[in-house]
């Protein structure tokens, strides 16, 4: 097989090389080939069946299942409980929010008044209603100081009532 | 297909043989054809016959798990031979990797520092087994490199060609570090020539 190109200059080394011992596999190779690639799919047949059933894996991977499933139910139980204040809206209180409804049907009855439409049912009928029904709040476990006035002042009370309240509705309640 | 049939087949058709119905006999007879000259290659790149033996059943535990890996394309010797070789190579690494010190450095172009064996007599010269020996020591000592290509030419007598197909260089390349490993070779084997 050697091509005829071959160097000259290295004849006698190549000569050498050529010249020496041939070695040879031993006469069991083949016996110890057959037997290891059979060990070997053995093997791959064993790992196959071990990566499910064996122990030695199987333990591990549950308890570190268990341990995820613990760790989520816990997180869970603690968003359920916990809330971010930034995050959720304040608490409105029901009483403000008919006192402004109360302010701003008001303004649009004084409004209309002033333009000289007739308007007068709405401040005569909802909204003295809606001032005798929901303007008054109710005052009981409110925590701020009380004072009790005596028949006399509760009638000059009144007095100063009537006459803001005459003020207020103009020559029309009259 | 029968014993004899099988025997007259070439190596690409036995290989095709084993790839279609998984004869095994067709294996068998192609590691009857390429155990001997596996141990030779590896031996020669090696100088470890334990581990020369270890590397040619892997090749051959490969080609048998990887049959189908093989492309008609390509010769089966020169498909064998480059898995023979990756493994020589790998666990020449290895072993280098291992070894504290080393004289000979690892490279194509470094040049080697060692010093003619002249520890034998020329009586003793005489016997091819000692010069076998000494032959071993010398290819051992030039680098992995040309010592590669050298023994699958003036070794194995492989065609510049198939050596190109094999270390995956091309065929001028083969052919200039042939000579250079040679040449390193001449120059420690000086002391047979003189003789």
């Amino acid at each position: 097989m050697h091509e005829n190109g071959d160097n000259m200059m290295f004849k006698e080394i190549t000569r050498t090389l050529g010249s020496l011992q041939k070695l040879k596999a031993p006469s069991d190779f083949e016996a110890n080939l057959m037997r290891k690639i059979n060990s070997l799919s053995e093997e791959r047949t064993l790992t196959f069946i071990e990566r499910f059933l064996s122990p030695s894996r199987l333990i591990p991977s549950t308890a570190l299942a268990a341990a995820a499933v613990i760790i989520l139910f816990m997180f869970n139980l603690q968003t359920e409980d916990s809330e971010n204040p930034l995050m959720t809206d304040p608490r409105v209180r029901e009483d403000f929010i008919l006192a402004d409804e109360v302010a701003l049907k008001t303004e649009s009855g004084l409004a209309a008044q002033r333009n000289g439409s007739d308007s007068s049912n709405l401040l005569s009928g909802d909204l003295t209603r809606v001032r005798n029904e929901d303007l008054f709040i109710n005052k009981t476990g409110l925590n701020f100081r009380q004072i009790y006035l005596t028949e006399g002042e509760k009638e000059q009370l009144y007095k100063l009532k009537q006459k803001i309240k005459s003020l207020w509705n103009g020559p029309a309640v009259k | 297909m029968t014993e004899r049939n099988l025997n007259e087949l070439s190596d690409e058709e036995l290989i095709l043989e084993f790839q279609k119905n998984s004869t095994i006999r067709a294996f068998e007879i192609l590691v009857q054809r390429y155990k001997n000259p596996l141990v030779n290659y590896v031996f020669r790149f090696l100088g470890d016959y334990e581990a020369c033996m270890d590397i040619v059943q892997e090749t051959m535990i490969k080609v048998f798990r990887n049959k189908d890996s093989y492309k008609s394309i390509a010769k089966f010797s020169t498909w064998i031979y480059t898995i023979a070789g990756n493994l020589a190579r790998t666990e020449y690494q290895r072993r280098r990797r291992r070894s504290i010190f080393s004289l000979n450095a690892y490279g194509e172009d470094e040049e080697t520092f060692e010093i003619p064996d002249e520890s034998y007599r020329p009586d003793q010269l005489a016997d091819s087994g000692i010069k076998d020996e000494i032959i071993q020591k010398a290819l051992l000592k030039i680098s992995p490199v040309y010592r590669d290509m050298v023994v699958l030419r003036d070794i194995q007598e492989l065609s510049y060609e198939e050596i190109a197909e094999i270390t995956g260089v091309n065929v001028g390349t083969v052919k200039s570090r042939i000579n250079r490993g040679r040449a390193q070779l001449q120059k420690l084997l000086k002391n047979i020539y003189k003789e």
